[in-house]
């Protein structure tokens, strides 16, 4: 019993199946990115002010990132010309470079979550101001505002800490780094708070030195302490929801790749057509998985 | 070379013949239709006698359930969870997989002439995904707190905070649910595109086929933005996030801790309701097409209005994305948006009425065979009629928000579904049993079957309508008795439920028992001829004219012994000549090997001519 | 599905010479895009240092850019390029409807009370 259109086209839509089917897959993948895109936007235009951050990941990561992806996104198109016009081995090494791009890019991306999960905010019972604590200049949009949460690095202690834990170790303060910039401040802000640091000259680089010590908190002054996991407010829910999906479809279509250039490879001396094939209609999804980055990339990290 | 007879598993269990794996979909969902059916009628008893101990069942309820099933009474949270799984469970693992994952799977590959569907390895990956979410589902009664109890539409912030187990169980099964309804839309797609036989054009397709396409289409793209939701939703439960979650919310008279808040219900309920719109389409769309065939068949004349019937399920499959929020009226969406998706409400009706208008057109002038199918069919055109018309106070808003989660509503779906939906599913298995077992089911059995169905569910579900005009809320586990007239607390009142209203529980209890007990024939009739029936006749024991009456019976693997060409368009019955892939000329059906029974029947059929029309296109061999 | 000759794959790149040097074409076409990507990224971050007026503006550059990536990898790594109507339109409904599913959603918050005011 032979299914027709398996690898030969039918003449009068142009497609094999296997690529009908795909196409098909992406549209239902386009409709679920597109929907958790449209619970980003709805989620960021109801937000409270001053409660989305901006500019807390880190855009040069981001960008190498963009970059491999597009990287493993050419080398899949130039292993699939390869293959049809014959060379198996040049079609091997193409996709190994892919395989790489694909492992470097979820790497780094774990690097960035883990960085995440070591970066807290504290929102704290009564306000500090910044007279009385300096290193909190970038905290608040201009230097005298009392501020209500600090952001930053916390010496001596691990991941996925909360208020809670603390309290639990038997800790009495905590020591945080402040960040050089609060989220709460614009861009805008933040850029000129920056050019009027500059224009400081030396007194600028003393005050900025200063920035990076640390500021001792008491326990009891915290009101709540989060990591940037996604229970800690609506932007990294968003943000570890849609790269954390996109990360599992890069690791799906990464092993979809391995697995035809590995156990697969079988089918190349049997019936090469329908190998190529396969490895066009994956590489439809990855090209998918690659758009999908594309958008994301300038919506979550630069906007 | 070793034998290639495949043994019982691999032949049976873990089959990739479209037609194994669509009679699976057809007993798996048979079988969570029954269970959809005694949760329905338990939870009738409770709303008739609130707080007593369920007869018969009550003992068994405790020793499975344990405590909200205490002394045999069914408790409210117990209540909502029967409440909330019997819709989901009727819905997601009964009828859609039943429309979609039986009778296309089955269906489909032989009406265009294929000798499988596209790809058979992936159709049964969809088959073993659903039940597994199947049986999730199931297992989900058991898990501590039991099963999901926020109703079948999941709404947070209850269905976040809520403590029972089974709300997580809800949202996995969810997940393996829709992952197997994408696969296997994405097949019927790809079956319908490329698998046509030569000569089977787009507009010589049978409706069901269409019909079939159409609802591939809506699972293809309106379920993934109810998985996103679902999938945010496993998130604030698992991880605290708070996509739904609002600021300042209060639990219990207190303040919600633990939560960062700037969540929005209101994104729980726009992702849902974008597939739950579409999915009711996807409910009644293949009904339609059941519907068609069957009254093609027994009326002996084409279908009215082929090109209409086309042009309304496509009309209806792209309006049925832009109409979701129809279901929110009342969350408090300002007057612009709820003016535009009254308006297309308003318009999807159209379509709707255009298909209806057809099929009853058809039946004009017909020759009418009454057999058990077509009673179905004919029946379900005043049901869906009274379902659709009742939707229309629901599509406009002003009406809307006093019927809104009143058991109007529930009058409305139901009608749309039990004495609609499930009335075409009974007429597609009456129909199509004999091509699949070769067996003919019992007739009297059927019309037993059929009146008693009819009239138990309009006793049921007419009731409700004039129950939720008259005031009574959905989702109530006393059956309203708080509110009524009756209660102590309530003397004086004004608009508190009337005796009347609250009396007709009684009247759709007793009628939900009979309409369970009116199903024992069918069940009975169903297993029973399907090994010890009256065998058929011929291959075409209907003489029906669409390809999948042409093959063997039961149909083999690979379904169609040779190449097939089609001819004509599909229900040309009462013309020259009446299958739709018939070869014209009688000297080459001699080369036509399999045709001859054909020819036999044709002349066997003239001998018993009782049906004039018939006797017509029989060409002189 | 296999044919006799003693080499299939070979036959692939045998039985077109001509196809080989349109395929030689078509890797060209990739490198160009995978240029044109490179210098659409750099646009992309660099973007980020300018100011715009109001929200709408930034929005509207970084979608437009990021539009014009995605088209050239649909274009040519998807192969759209060589036209396949019934993929075309299957990608016009899937855009409308999840265009539909993004305006509607957002919309919905503008017409609640007191709302609108986060983008001005």
């Amino acid at each position: 019993m032979k299914i027709p259109y398996t690898t030969e086209i039918r003449e009068d839509t142009g497609l094999y199946n296997a690529k009908v089917g795909m196409w098909l897959f992406l549209a239902s993948e386009a409709m679920l990115f597109g929907a958790l895109f449209s619970a980003y936007v709805f989620l960021r235009i109801g937000a409270w002010e001053g409660e989305w951050p901006h500019g807390l990941l880190n855009i040069p990561i981001g960008a190498f990132n963009t970059l491999v992806l597009i990287t493993s996104s050419l080398t899949v198109a130039m292993s699939w010309t390869s293959l049809k016009m014959g060379d198996l081995q040049r079609y091997r090494r193409f996709q190994f470079v892919t395989l790489i791009c694909a492992a470097a890019f979820l790497g780094i991306k774990g690097w960035e979550y883990f960085d995440k999960f070591s970066h807290y905010e504290i929102w704290l019972n009564d306000p500090l101001t910044s007279k009385e604590y300096p290193q909190l200049a970038g905290h608040s949009a201009d230097g005298d505002q009392p501020v209500s949460s600090v952001i930053g690095h916390i010496e001596g202690i691990g991941p996925f800490q909360t208020l809670a834990s603390l309290q639990e170790s038997g800790a009495s303060a905590v020591e945080i780094h402040p960040d050089a910039f609060h989220y709460r401040l614009s861009a805008r802000q933040q850029a000129e708070r920056r050019k009027a640091e500059r224009s400081l000259g030396a007194e600028g680089a003393r005050e900025a030195a200063e920035e990076h010590a640390s500021v001792r908190i008491d326990v009891s002054r915290i009101a709540r302490m989060s990591a940037f996991v996604p229970r800690h407010g609506t932007f990294f829910a968003t943000y570890f929801t849609l790269t954390g999906l996109h990360a599992l479809h890069v690791l799906g279509g990464a092993l979809m790749f391995a697995f035809i250039l590995w156990p697969g490879a079988r089918m190349w001396r049997d019936d090469p057509e329908r190998y190529t094939n396969s490895v066009e209609v994956t590489g439809l999804f990855w090209h998918f998985v690659d758009l999908v980055w594309i958008f994301l990339f300038p919506v979550i990290y630069l906007l | 070379m070793s034998s290639h007879e495949p043994g019982f598993i691999r032949k049976y269990i873990f089959s990739t013949d479209h037609k194994v794996i669509g009679i699976q979909y057809a007993l798996t969902s048979l079988a969570f239709l029954f269970v959809g059916l005694m949760l329905m009628l338990m939870m009738r008893w409770q709303l008739a006698n609130p707080g007593q101990p369920v007869p018969v069942v009550g003992g068994a309820l405790e020793s499975l359930l344990g405590e909200p099933a205490g002394e045999g009474k069914i408790s409210a949270d117990l209540y909502n969870s029967f409440g909330a799984m019997h819709g989901t469970i009727m819905i997601f693992l009964g009828v859609v997989p039943l429309v979609f994952g039986a009778f296309a799977n089955y269906l489909v590959p032989l009406q265009v002439g294929a000798a499988d569907m596209a790809f058979p390895k992936l159709n049964m990956l969809s088959y073993f995904l659903y039940l597994i979410g199947g049986i999730i589902m199931l297992v989900s009664f058991f898990v501590p707190g039991g099963a999901a109890q926020a109703g079948w539409t999941s709404y947070p912030p209850l269905a976040t905070i809520i403590p029972t187990d089974g709300q997580i169980y809800w949202l996995v099964a969810m997940v393996f649910l829709i992952t197997s309804s994408l696969l296997g839309s994405i097949n019927i797609i790809v079956t319908v595109i490329q698998l046509r036989v030569p000569g089977l054009a787009w507009m010589r397709l049978p409706f069901f086929v269409w019909s079939e396409f159409v609802t591939a289409f809506l699972l293809l793209l309106a379920f993934p933005p109810m998985e996103a939701g679902a999938v945010l939703q496993l998130m604030d439960r698992l991880a605290g996030t708070s996509f739904y979650m609002p600021h300042g919310l209060i639990l219990s008279g207190q303040p919600a801790t633990g939560l960062s808040g700037g969540g929005s219900p209101l994104l729980w309920q726009h992702l849902f309701w974008f597939l739950g719109h579409p999915e009711v389409y996807v409910l009644i769309l293949p009904a339609m097409g059941i519907v068609t065939e069957v009254i093609a068949n027994n009326t002996r004349k084409p279908i009215w209005g082929y090109r209409a019937l086309v042009g309304s399920a496509l009309a209806i499959g792209f309006l049925s994305m832009v109409v979701w929020a129809h279901h929110m009226y009342v969350t408090g969406m300002g007057t612009g948006i709820s003016m535009f998706f009254q308006t297309t409400t308003t318009i999807i009706s159209i379509p709707s009425v255009i298909i209806m208008t057809c099929l009853m057109l058809s039946l004009w002038g017909g020759s009418i065979r009454f057999s058990v199918p077509m009673m179905f069919a004919i029946a379900f055109l005043p049901m869906f009629g009274i379902g659709g018309l009742t939707g229309l106070p629901l599509a406009f808003t002003m009406s809307d928000v006093a019927l809104h989660d009143s058991y109007y509503i529930i009058g409305h779906f139901h009608y749309v579904v039990a004495p609609g939906t499930i009335f075409a599913v009974f007429a597609g298995i009456y129909y199509w049993f004999p091509k699949v077992t070769g067996r003919h089911m019992n007739q009297s059995l059927g019309y037993l079957h059929f009146w008693g169905s009819l009239v138990c569910m309009n006793l049921i579900f007419f009731p409700m309508l004039f129950q939720g005009l008259g005031g009574m809320g959905r989702r109530m586990s006393d059956g309203g008795y708080i509110y009524s007239a009756a209660h102590p607390s309530n003397e004086g009142a004004i608009g508190s439920l009337s005796d009347a209203v609250m009396q007709l529980n009684g009247v759709i209890a007793w009628s939900a028992l009979a309409l369970a007990a009116f199903q024992l024939p069918f069940i009975f009739n169903f297993f029973y001829s399907a090994f010890a029936g009256r065998r058929v006749e011929s291959d075409n024991p209907w003489q029906a004219t669409t390809l999948e009456w042409q093959t063997p019976t039961p149909p083999p693997h690979g379904n169609f012994a040779q190449e097939m060409f089609v001819y004509r368009e599909p229900y040309a019955y009462s013309l020259c000549h009446s299958a739709q892939a018939e070869t014209p000329t009688p000297e080459s059906s001699a080369a036509v090997g399999e045709f001859v029974d054909f020819e036999t029947q044709n002349q066997s059929i003239a001998a018993a001519a009782t049906d004039e029309l018939l006797v017509n296109q029989v060409s002189p061999a | 599905m296999s044919d006799m000759s003693p080499s299939p794959a070979l036959s692939i790149a045998a039985a077109s010479q001509a196809g080989a040097q349109e395929l030689r074409r078509e890797q060209k076409r990739y490198l160009a895009v995978y240029a044109a990507l490179t210098v659409g990224t750099t646009l992309t971050v660099a973007m980020y240092y300018v100011h715009f007026d109001a929200l709408w503006q930034t929005v509207s550059v970084a979608l437009v850019i990021a539009a014009a990536k995605a088209a050239c990898v649909a274009a040519i790594f998807m192969h759209l390029w060589h036209g396949q109507r019934d993929v075309y339109r299957l990608l016009f409904f899937t855009g409308v409807f999840a265009a539909t599913l993004f305006a509607l959603t957002i919309y919905s918050l503008f017409s609640l009370p007191g709302s609108g005011h986060y983008l001005r």
